[in-house]
């Protein structure tokens, strides 16, 4: 937006620099909205900050609970929390996109203020831009490329995605160190030039208009998990109610390899091994003759995208008890699935012995489809998609 | 609230009202947020046969390149060009228009170009996603053309009525 201020440069003066008229500061490039000002950069920081720290906070609980270090014990309840953590994460990834934008916007004057560098504090803020620009950019985008499945890149996208957050949130505290006292100070009632340049009333349609592009965008997408705004979701990468069984698949078994033949092997065993007083072996219909329990569970993808659904079969505590497996074991689960990351997954002691833990053979009052991990998958409270293991052959009690 | 604004007198200009900008909490940041990006890099590669250092340098220089050389001034150009050439009363729609719909698109075009379709899993990307875009473009344009309109009429009432005001 111009103001009476602007006047019309030649292009020579692109490369001379000028002062900006109503900030004072040197710049390359005559800028000439007014909202180009601390204050709609302050506020507009702050909602970064809060979301890029939500984004960082749930991403990061992601990865502890896949990857967990010794110290990390994560509970099977609250049996919904993983599921919203993990669309909270994805969802304010994507409402920050246009937030971004609007920031850069906003602070672009800054990239062209002369000299570049002042003295050796500025040099260290200036730097510290490039991990943060590039960080949160990086972030966004290979964040939204995976969850369309696209990988036009040959690094793997979770180990890449998470290191490069540490460098983006490092990044990110070295930015709020450098402009907490700026944004303060642009913050204060009654702060006046340079720091508060535009009409309050400009200010307020610009930010609402960055809010409500975030809204389009989340409205875009959010369906993905909350089933009733399918209809609303026209990005979104999942409809809910639609897959085999009315559940959507992550992974298919025609795309996995050795499941085909594994799921319609007549001589299909569950083995329960490793540390117990009896090795089990049980067939399909043995394992129909335990004691059959019923959950209503989500699975909760990481990619953003869940869906509960009613599962029965028998509790994996029974299954240990029968095997005679001391009370506080824990439990590797695997797949007969050929290789694979999530071939397997562990079975820390809450998630072992909780009564909703199964070893899942019906989907909604059906015997599972092959795509949702016939004969018997894992299902449990609180998990990530990728650590409910399908086309389970053994339990290998810890 | 802002209080109406009075232009800057010479001496702010000249000296830009700087507050404390390099003081402790400036250092503080700096120690903490490097240590921690040294901490992200030094887990990048060390863990570098899944992270491919070098292509993941290039894709993260890569997105700050794309948007300040290529984003960004395409946005100033058109902010440019709106304020120059676009009456004031619809510039606000207008720039809300084009900057949603620019955002929609980037948020849109992986899923329309469906590259990560697998023709195993029907349930991924089951959808129409040019269409889907499209609907939301046009809901996007109708907004911000019922929005400039009633600029100009509330434009239109204000100027009838300051003219009224005066002939009474």
């Amino acid at each position: 937006m111009a103001d009476e201020s602007t006047r019309r440069r030649s292009p020579l003066d692109l490369i001379t620099p000028s002062v900006n008229e109503v900030t004072g500061e040197k710049t390359l490039i005559p800028f000439s909205s007014r909202l180009h000002e601390p204050r709609t950069a302050a506020i507009l920081g702050i909602a970064l900050g809060v979301f890029f720290t939500t984004c960082f906070a749930t991403g990061l609980l992601s990865h502890l609970i896949q990857e967990p270090p010794g110290w990390f014990h994560w509970p099977s309840r609250p049996a919904g929390f993983y599921r919203v953590s993990q669309s909270v994460h994805v969802v304010a990834g994507i409402a920050t996109i246009p937030l971004l934008l609007a920031k850069l916007w906003v602070v672009a004057p800054k990239f062209w203020t002369w000299p570049p560098v002042k003295n050796a504090a500025h040099a260290v803020e200036r730097i510290s831009l490039i991990p943060l620009v590039g960080g949160g950019v990086f972030l966004l985008f290979s964040g939204l490329l995976n969850v369309a499945r696209w990988y036009p890149w040959p690094f793997f996208f979770p180990r890449a995605h998470y290191w490069a957050a540490w460098i983006m949130i490092g990044a990110l505290i070295a930015h709020i160190g450098a402009k907490s006292t700026t944004t303060r100070a642009a913050l204060r009632r009654g702060a006046g030039v340079p720091l508060v340049v535009a009409d309050t009333k400009v200010r307020r349609r610009f930010l609402v208009g960055a809010a409500a592009t975030s809204g389009v965008l989340v409205a875009a997408t959010i369906g993905n998990t909350v089933g009733p705004l399918r209809w609303l979701s026209v990005l979104a990468q999942r409809r809910p109610g639609f897959g085999p069984q009315g559940l959507p698949v992550q992974r298919s078994a025609a795309d996995t390899s050795g499941v085909l033949t594994g799921a319609h092997d007549p001589n299909w065993r569950l083995v329960v091994s490793g540390k117990v007083a009896t090795r089990l072996e049980l067939s399909l219909d043995e394992l129909r003759k335990l004691p059959q329990h019923s959950a209503e569970l989500p699975i909760a993808c990481v990619e953003g995208w869940s869906q509960s659904a009613k599962w029965s079969g028998v509790r994996v505590r029974d299954l240990l008890e029968k095997a005679g497996a001391a009370p506080g074991a824990t439990v590797r689960v695997e797949s007969f699935q050929n290789g694979g990351l999530y071939r397997k997954s562990e079975l820390n002691e809450s998630h072992a012995h909780d009564v909703d833990t199964l070893l899942a053979l019906d989907l909604n009052g059906e015997p599972l489809h092959v795509d949702h991990g016939f004969p018997a998958r894992l299902i449990g409270p609180n998990r990530p998609g990728v650590m409910q293991t399908k086309w389970v052959r053994e339990l290998v009690v810890q | 609230m802002d209080e109406p604004q009075e232009p800057p007198d010479v001496d702010e200009m000249d000296e830009p009202h700087e507050p404390k900008e390099f003081g402790k909490l400036f250092w503080a940041g700096a120690v903490i947020g490097w240590a921690v990006i040294v901490f992200g890099l030094v887990g990048l590669f060390s863990d570098s046969d899944t992270t491919k250092p070098l292509s993941f340098g290039l894709w993260f220089g890569g997105a700050a390149i794309v948007h300040d050389m290529i984003w960004l001034p395409i946005a100033l150009a058109a902010g440019l060009v709106i304020g120059r050439y676009v009456p004031a009363v619809v510039r606000a729609p207008l720039a809300w228009c084009l900057g949603t719909s620019a955002a929609l698109i980037a948020v849109a075009f992986p899923f329309v170009l469906g590259r990560g379709r697998n023709a195993t899993v029907p349930s991924l990307l089951p959808r129409n996603y040019a269409h889907g875009l499209l609907v939301y473009l046009a809901v996007v344009v109708a907004v911000a053309v019922g929005w400039a309109a009633v600029s100009i009429l509330a434009a239109r009432r204000t100027s009838h009525s300051a003219a009224g005001s005066t002939t009474e």
